[in-house]
């Protein structure tokens, strides 16, 4: 949690090349399964997959997926966003410190 | 609406700011919002309902003081979501070589 942003990152690296792995990363219905709600806003083949999540009773986020190639290898870094969150956080944050000092006076 | 978007809303900002600081009684946050009071009752209701802000009665007032809950909120959605993208990651790989296998 960063500049009122609340997302979370992950990466993991794949014993193929951008091109194999973006062909299996485009059937999502395999690998991810997406919850209904899910959409895919932008694609960019063989480097980065932009999908919108907006399953019911959930907050709206947004999850971007980028591919890089390393050597014989692909590194896939995914970035989940928490949109309301990101307008949120600042100000949980701010009142988080405010009750710090709070706690800590005599 | 979640607890988040509830804060959007720039009055019930204020209403956080204010009550960071220690806890006061609804009259005395009205007070600090001229000619809005009977708005600030309304936001005071809506960041209740979104487990922002707790009461509790002191004699005929009502004293309103901040509620940590929506951080608990947040934590759930980055426990829940990191263990699901893990798991999507594995079947990212298990599709990778079903993918290899068959060409």
């Amino acid at each position: 949690m960063t500049d009122g942003r609340c997302a979370l990152r992950l990466s993991r690296r794949y014993d193929a090349a951008p091109a194999e792995l973006w062909t299996a990363l485009s059937d999502l219905d395999r690998w991810l399964a997406p919850p209904d709600g899910v959409t895919v806003r932008r694609a960019e083949p063989e480097r980065r997959l932009e999908l919108d999540w907006r399953p019911d009773g959930e907050p709206p986020s947004e999850v971007v997926v980028e591919l890089r190639a390393e050597g014989a290898q692909t590194v896939v870094v995914i970035e989940h966003t928490q949109i309301e969150a990101t307008r949120g956080m600042r100000y949980i944050a701010a009142w988080g410190r405010a009750m710090e000092r709070f706690d800590a006076a005599p | 609406m979640n607890a988040l978007a509830a804060l959007a809303d720039p009055t019930r900002r204020r209403i956080v700011e204010l009550l960071a600081e220690g806890e006061r009684s609804a009259g005395d946050l009205a007070s600090e919002f001229s000619g809005k009071r009977p708005g600030v009752s309304r936001h005071l209701r809506i960041l209740r309902e979104h487990g922002l802000v707790r009461a509790r009665a002191d004699g005929r007032r009502r004293v309103y003081s901040l509620d940590p809950g929506p951080l608990d909120e947040l934590d759930a959605w980055l426990t829940h979501y990191r263990a699901f993208w893990q798991n999507r990651l594995d079947a990212l790989d298990t599709e990778v070589k079903r993918q290899r296998r068959n060409t």
